[in-house]
């Protein structure tokens, strides 16, 4: 037992390592936003949410990733985690207590494209980090992409 | 003023009237029918009562207990599934077994579903007030509210164990306000099974207070009822057992008013009849006894005078008889008697026919004188011649002469008177002697007319004395019929006065 906690501290301590430098940044996540926008229009909504689930695809990178959510805040598409597609986030709190999902929605409603600054688990560091997504609203969906800080 | 009907006072009520005017067995009905009614109504009260009593109690138990029980039961059941949605976080952050998680995390699904068809279930339940079917619709939908973070928290839980937790801030909320709908739940159902439970503590005391007062007027009106009754049927009882007594104490003149047509007013109208006829009968008797009285008295009176006539009458008779023997006797004597005269008118005949012939005799005698004063007249009438010639010598001779000359004339008339006289008493006796044989004769008849007097009297003795006998038995029996009008009119008085002692109405003569 004790073997594995120590295996699994070197493993993460070395993924650690390895994705410091590897964090993406917010311009990265812009980019990666941008194309997801565009392939989204050029594909259609089934194999863009497909591109964007798929987590060894093109759309995530290190710890940059798509998700999609509706005007309502359900989670349509998630590249980083997909337990959460279909999933209603709009009452969910980040940790300082933020209702940015909300946010994220309302900011949608009025400016097809923005920002919204909170704080979400890092899918390789596994922990909550501060990060900052860009979004684009597509129709009646809004595509986004954040960067953790 | 005999009773045309019974007379029922006015100006009484139509209740009264008629309550007076029932039989004496619905009289006596009516109280216990009267309380069997207000039984009934205690028992349709007493009936409602506990019939509303179950109903409360199915209601708190079959209701509000269950609805407390389920509430209580959902509560339970999310506070369970809550604990656990954090045990899915300990053990995702504690890097637990995925499949083991993952089979916690169904279980709490599975928990939530049935949780939310429990609810839909009571839902259709048609029990359901609409106060708790509102508490019952937000509770579903809380339900649903907390299923939908809870199922986002468990799905991402070994993926993600901080979102997680984020999630589970939001269970958190919805679990509390849930834990709020289902407390509220209970405090309804709390609060209904507890004004149930009042309201019909409430309507119990009501009841039992509508009991008492029940009871109350119950007790009271079956009293009063039985008095009121008691007094119909004793008032008219009394009445009549008034005048009844008056009647026994001879007093005939009060009437029964008869207050009621059931059996007591028919008894008062037969006892007004009895003491009317009786009254008649009584007061004619009165009457008729006064009368009796007097007649017998008069009668006793008659007798008893008549009685003493008889009484007389006897001694009279009795005198009679002996005045008959007496004269019986004295017929006797005198013919003993009219037998001596009888004789004595012989010897008188006899002693008459002597004295004609001694009257003879001196007839013969007074001749002689009257011849002798003849010749000494002639005599005194020579002397007077010589006396005159004598002269003065011879006046006193004169005088002797002529006396003697009256003398003469006196011997002269004397010897005239006496051979008158006894030429009367010849006459006399000769007429004797024809009246002495009519004697005789008569005398002899007389004889046998006493004879005869002897012999009625002794018939009349002897009727007299059979008279007598007659009298002393009739004395006898009019002495016992004495004796017995005595009694009659000591008894005629006796019952007069008894008599007296009645008072009827109107004036009777003995007819």
């Amino acid at each position: 037992m004790k073997k594995v906690w120590i295996g699994l501290l070197i493993v993460a301590l070395a993924a650690g390592f390895a994705f410091a430098q590897a964090k993406g940044t917010t311009k990265e996540a812009q980019a990666m936003l941008a194309k997801a926008v565009e392939f989204y229009k050029a594909n259609g909504q089934a194999k863009a949410f497909a591109a964007f689930d798929d987590t060894k695809g093109k759309f995530v990178d290190r710890d940059l990733y798509i998700y999609v959510a509706d005007m309502n805040a359900k989670i349509l598409s998630h590249g980083a985690n997909p337990a959460l597609i279909g999933k209603n986030l709009i009452e969910l709190k980040d940790t300082d207590g933020k209702l940015f999902m909300k946010e994220l929605v309302d900011k949608a409603k009025t400016s097809p494209s923005g920002s919204v600054d909170y704080k979400w688990t890092n899918p390789t560091s596994k922990k909550v980090e501060a990060k900052t997504v860009f979004y684009q609203k597509v129709g009646d969906v809004i595509l986004v992409c954040g960067a953790y800080k | 003023m005999p009773p045309s009907g019974p007379r029922i006072t006015k100006g009484d009520g139509k209740m009264n009237k008629i309550l007076r005017n029932l039989k004496l067995a619905k009289k006596l009905l009516i109280g216990p029918v009267a309380v069997s009614l207000f039984l009934l109504l205690l028992a349709g009260g007493t009936y409602h009562g506990l019939t509303s009593q179950k109903a409360a109690m199915d209601d708190i138990y079959n209701n509000r207990f269950q609805g407390y029980q389920n509430s209580s039961e959902i509560s339970r059941t999310i506070t369970n599934v809550h604990a656990n949605l954090y045990k899915v976080v300990s053990w995702a952050g504690a890097n637990y077994e995925a499949a083991k998680v993952e089979a916690l995390g169904k279980e709490q699904k599975a928990s939530i579903e049935k949780s939310i068809a429990f609810v839909q279930n009571i839902q259709k339940s048609d029990q359901v007030t609409p106060e708790e079917k509102k508490l019952y619709e937000t509770t579903l939908a809380q339900l649903r509210a907390y299923q939908e973070p809870a199922l986002g928290l468990l799905d991402i839980a070994a993926a993600d164990v901080n979102g997680a937790a984020l999630f589970m801030t939001v269970t958190d909320e919805k679990y509390l306000a849930l834990g709020k709908t289902l407390s509220d739940l209970m405090a309804l159902e709390n609060r209904l099974s507890k004004e149930n439970y009042e309201s019909s503590i409430r309507s119990s005391n009501q009841l039992m207070s509508v009991f008492a007062v029940v009871l109350v007027v119950v007790i009271v009106s079956a009293i009063a009822i039985n008095l009121i009754m008691a007094r119909l049927i004793t008032r008219p009882v009394k009445e009549s057992v008034e005048v009844i007594k008056k009647v026994a104490e001879g007093d005939l003149t009060q009437d029964i008013r008869v207050l009621s047509r059931d059996e007591i007013g028919e008894l008062a109208e037969s006892v007004n009849t009895m003491r009317k006829k009786m009254g008649e009968a009584v007061g004619q008797s009165m009457a008729i006894s006064s009368v009796l009285s007097d007649s017998s008295s008069q009668q006793a009176a008659s007798i008893e005078e008549t009685s003493a006539s008889l009484d007389e009458m006897a001694s009279m008779t009795r005198r009679n008889a002996d005045n008959t023997s007496e004269a019986n006797n004295l017929m006797v004597t005198v013919r003993e008697a009219i037998e001596k005269s009888n004789k004595a008118m012989t010897e008188l005949t006899r002693s008459m026919t002597d004295i004609a012939r001694a009257s003879e005799e001196t007839q013969k005698i007074i001749k002689n004188i009257d011849e002798v004063a003849f010749q000494t007249n002639l005599l005194a009438l020579n002397a007077a011649v010589e006396a005159a010639r004598a002269g003065e010598a011879g006046a006193g001779f004169a005088v002797v002469a002529d006396e003697v000359r009256n003398l003469a004339l006196r011997a002269t008339d004397s010897a005239k008177n006496t051979a008158n006289l006894i030429q009367d008493i010849v006459n006399k006796v000769r007429g004797g002697e024809k009246l002495v044989s009519v004697t005789n004769d008569a005398f002899g008849s007389v004889i046998s007319s006493a004879k005869k007097v002897q012999e009625l009297m002794e018939e009349i003795a002897a009727a007299s004395k059979e008279q007598s006998d007659g009298i002393h038995q009739i004395n006898g029996a009019v002495a016992e019929m004495n004796r017995v009008t005595q009694q009659n009119a000591a008894n005629a008085e006796e019952l007069a006065s008894v008599m007296a002692t009645f008072r009827v109405e109107g004036v009777y003569k003995a007819s």
